[in-house]
C-alpha cells in the first residue's frame, strides 16, 4: 500500500488528512514538527509527504530538499496559509511538487495527490534493471535527479520531448542522453541548430532541396530529418523557428512524410523528435509567435532542467571533475584547491550556468598553472568583481540585471529578452501587490504561466 | 573570437593518394586545394583569431594548449579516414560548436558526419552560408 505522511502542527489537520487518505487507499500517519517529521522520513519508505509551512521547529519551506533526500525520496506538497502567494512560489522553487492551499478539503488533495501517486507509481515501474547511462551530465542533487529520472523514462517511450531550460544547462547532453539510451540508439542522432541557422537555411537544411530547386542549389540535398531516419531529430532553439517553417514542420510531424524543395516526391520517415529551448514557449504561443498545435505534438513529455544554481552541490562535483579534465589535458600534476575556491564556486549565481562554470575552471586551471592549488584569485575577473560586490553591499549587485548596462551596450538577443521578461514581471510583481490573481489579471498569462515565470526568474514576490 | 580549422592542404601528395587508393572516396568538384585561402577570405574580416591544422593530430595536440573562447571549430572532412580518426578524439570538441565542410562525396560517410553533432554541413563551393551561419554562432 502506498504510504503518506502528514506533517502539520495542526492535529485537526492531521486527523482531517489522514482521514481521507485512508477513504483513498493509502496508508496514512503524521507528524506534529518538523524534527519528527524528518525522524519518521528516514525510517519509512513514504511515497508522498504532505508539510505545512508553520511548524513549531521551523519552516517547511526550508525542509522540502531534506524531505527529497530521504531514504524513498518522496514527493512534497507543501500546505500554505490561504492566498499566500509568496508560500506557493516558494513552494515551487523549492522543489516540492505542488502546493494547496488552506483551508484543505478532500477536493483540493485529491486531485495533485492522484497526480503525484500516479506519476510516481509509474516512475517506479519505468526504473527497471537498465541503468540510465548520463554520459557526461554531472552532479547528484536531488533536482538533476529529478530531471534523469524523467529523462530515463523518456528514452523507455518513443513520445516527443521539449527540454526548457536556460542556456549552458544541459539540454543537448540531455537530448544525447535520452537518444543514448533509448531503442534508437543506434540510429543517428541529428541536431539542428535553429538559432545557429539563418532564415533562409532552414528551410532547405531541414527539409532538404533538389538540384537547381532555387538559385545556389548546385545538387540535390536530403535535409535532416531525412539524415535522422531510425534516429532521433534533435531540434534546439526550437523558438527560432519561423512561422512558415513551424507550418511545414508540423505537416511533416502529421503525415511522418518529407518531401524536398523543388521535389514532386515524398518521402516516408520515422524518426524520434526531441526539442529545447531557452524561451518561454507558451508565453510565446500565447502571443501568438508559435503555433499551438504545433507545441502540442511537441510536448509529449516535458523536462525543465534547473539552472545550477538551484542544483545544491553540483557546482563543487562538476568543479572538480572539470579541473580534472582540464589538468589532464594541459599535461599538468591534478590540482588541489583551497576551501575558498569552492566557496567562490557556491556564492557565484552562474548566470551561464554549467557551460560558465566549466568554462571558469578551464580559465583558473590555465591562470593558476604553476600553483599548485587553486585559489579565487585564479578566477576569470568578472566573476571575483561580482563576488567581491555581492561581499560588500551583502545583496545582488546592481548589473546583475543585464539591461543596467552602460547606454549603448548592444546585447545578444536571447539575454536582452530573458532581462526584459525579469523586469517586467518584477514590474509587474509590485504593481500586482504580489498577488498571483492579480499578476495574471495585468499580465493577461495563466496562474501556471505565471508560476513557472516566478520560478524560472527566480523572482520573490 | 576565434575559430580553429582542421584543413589539410589539397597539394599534399599524401592524402590526394591516401583517398585515391582507398577507392571509397572522390574528391568533390571542387578539391580542399585552394579552401584553405578561401576561407580565411570568407571569414578573416570578420573574425579576430582563425588557427589551422593541417592534421587530426595536430588538432588533438592544439586542445593540450590552452585557446581564447568562445571558439568555433570548422573541419575540412576529405573522407572516411579522417573522418574516423576526428570521431575518435570528439571528446575534445565537448561545448564547442562544430561546422563541417567535406570534401568528398559518399552519402554513407557524410552520415556518419552527424556523430559530430555539427551546427551546419557546408559547401566548400560556397562559403556565404557558411560565414552566415558563423556570424550566427559567434554571436551568441
Amino acid at each position: 500500500m502506498n504510504q503518506i505522511l502528514i506533517v502539520d502542527d495542526d492535529p485537526g489537520v492531521c486527523l482531517f488528512m489522514e482521514e481521507v487518505m485512508t477513504s483513498m487507499g493509502y496508508a496514512a500517519d503524521h507528524a506534529r514538527t518538523l524534527k519528527k517529521g524528518l525522524k519518521k522520513a528516514n525510517s519509512a519508505p513514504w511515497d508522498i509527504i504532505f508539510l505545512d509551512v508553520h511548524l513549531p521547529d521551523g519552516s517547511g519551506l526550508e525542509a522540502v530538499s531534506e524531505f527529497r533526500k530521504t531514504p524513498s525520496a518522496p514527493e512534497v506538497i507543501i500546505l500554505t496559509g490561504e492566498g499566500s502567494a509568496d508560500g506557493a512560489a516558494q513552494a515551487i522553487r523549492s522543489g516540492a511538487w505542488d502546493y494547496i492551499e488552506k483551508p484543505v478539503t478532500p477536493n483540493t488533495i485529491s486531485l495533485p495527490l492522484k497526480h503525484a501517486m500516479e506519476i510516481r507509481l509509474a516512475r517506479k515501474a519505468k526504473s527497471g534493471p537498465a541503468p540510465f547511462k548520463r554520459e557526461k551530465i554531472s552532479g547528484d542533487s536531488p533536482e538533476l535527479s529529478d530531471c534523469l529520472a524523467q529523462a530515463a523514462n523518456a528514452a523507455g517511450s518513443d513520445a516527443s520531448v521539449l527540454l526548457m531550460g536556460e542556456s549552458g544547462t544541459g539540454k543537448e547532453l540531455f537530448a544525447r542522453a535520452i537518444h543514448d539510451n533509448s531503442p534508437r540508439a543506434k540510429g543517428p542522432f541529428v541536431v539542428v541548430d535553429c538559432a545557429a541557422l539563418p532564415e533562409s537555411l532552414v528551410e532547405s537544411v531541414l527539409f532538404g532541396h533538389e538540384k537547381g530547386a532555387f538559385t545556389g542549389a548546385t545538387k540535390s540535398q536530403a535535409g535532416l530529418i531525412r539524415e535522422a531516419n531510425g534516429g532521433t531529430l534533435f531540434l534546439d532553439e526550437l523558438g527560432e523557428l519561423s512561422p512558415s517553417n513551424q507550418k511545414r514542420f508540423l505537416r511533416v510531424l502529421q503525415e511522418r512524410r518529407v518531401r524536398s524543395i523543388g521535389g514532386g516526391r515524398e518521402d516516408a520517415i520515422d524518426f524520434r523528435l526531441i526539442t529545447a529551448t531557452h524561451q518561454d514557449i507558451d508565453g510565446m504561443a500565447d502571443a501568438g509567435s508559435f503555433r499551438k498545435d504545433l507545441l502540442f505534438r511537441l510536448r509529449g513529455l516535458t523536462i525543465s532542467l534547473p539552472p545550477l544554481r538551484d542544483r545544491q552541490g553540483d557546482a563543487q562535483i562538476i568543479a572538480m571533475r572539470s579541473i580534472e579534465k582540464y589538468c589532464t589535458r594541459f599535461g599538468i600534476t591534478v590540482k588541489g584547491f583551497y576551501p575558498e575556491f569552492l566557496e567562490a564556486l557556491v556564492r557565484y549565481r552562474w548566470p551561464g550556468n554549467v557551460r560558465e562554470l566549466v568554462a571558469a575552471v578551464e580559465a583558473a586551471v590555465i591562470h593558476g598553472k604553476d600553483e599548485p592549488l587553486l585559489h579565487p584569485i585564479h578566477l576569470p575577473v568578472h566573476i571575483r568583481a561580482n563576488l567581491a560586490q555581492k561581499a560588500v553591499r551583502g545583496s545582488t549587485p546592481p548589473l546583475e540585471d543585464p539591461m543596467d548596462q552602460d547606454p549603448g551596450t548592444i546585447l545578444p538577443h536571447s539575454q536582452y529578452m530573458q532581462a526584459a521578461e525579469k523586469r517586467y514581471f518584477k514590474e509587474v510583481g509590485a504593481a500586482a501587490s504580489g498577488t498571483i490573481n492579480e499578476i495574471c489579471r495585468l499580465s493577461g498569462l495563466s496562474r501556471a504561466q505565471v508560476y513557472r515565470l516566478i520560478k524560472k526568474h527566480n523572482i520573490t514576490l | 573570437m576565434s575559430i580553429l580549422i582542421l584543413c589539410a592542404d589539397g597539394d599534399t601528395p599524401d592524402s590526394s593518394v591516401a583517398n585515391t587508393c582507398a577507392g571509397q572516396e572522390k574528391w568533390g568538384e571542387q578539391p580542399a586545394k585552394g579552401l584553405r585561402e578561401k576561407l580565411v577570405k570568407a571569414f578573416g574580416p570578420k573574425i579576430g583569431n582563425i588557427e589551422f591544422c593541417d592534421t587530426v593530430p595536430q588538432l588533438t595536440a592544439r586542445f593540450h594548449r590552452p585557446m581564447a573562447a568562445p571558439t568555433v571549430l570548422i573541419l575540412v572532412i576529405d573522407g572516411q579516414d579522417t573522418l574516423e580518426s576526428l570521431i575518435s578524439v570528439r571528446d575534445f570538441f565537448d561545448g564547442i560548436p562544430v561546422i563541417i565542410i567535406p570534401t568528398f562525396e559518399s552519402p554513407q560517410t557524410l552520415r556518419q558526419t552527424y556523430t559530430l553533432c555539427p551546427r551546419y554541413i557546408g559547401n566548400g563551393d560556397n562559403l556565404i552560408h557558411v560565414a552566415a551561419v558563423l556570424a550566427n554562432l559567434t554571436a551568441r
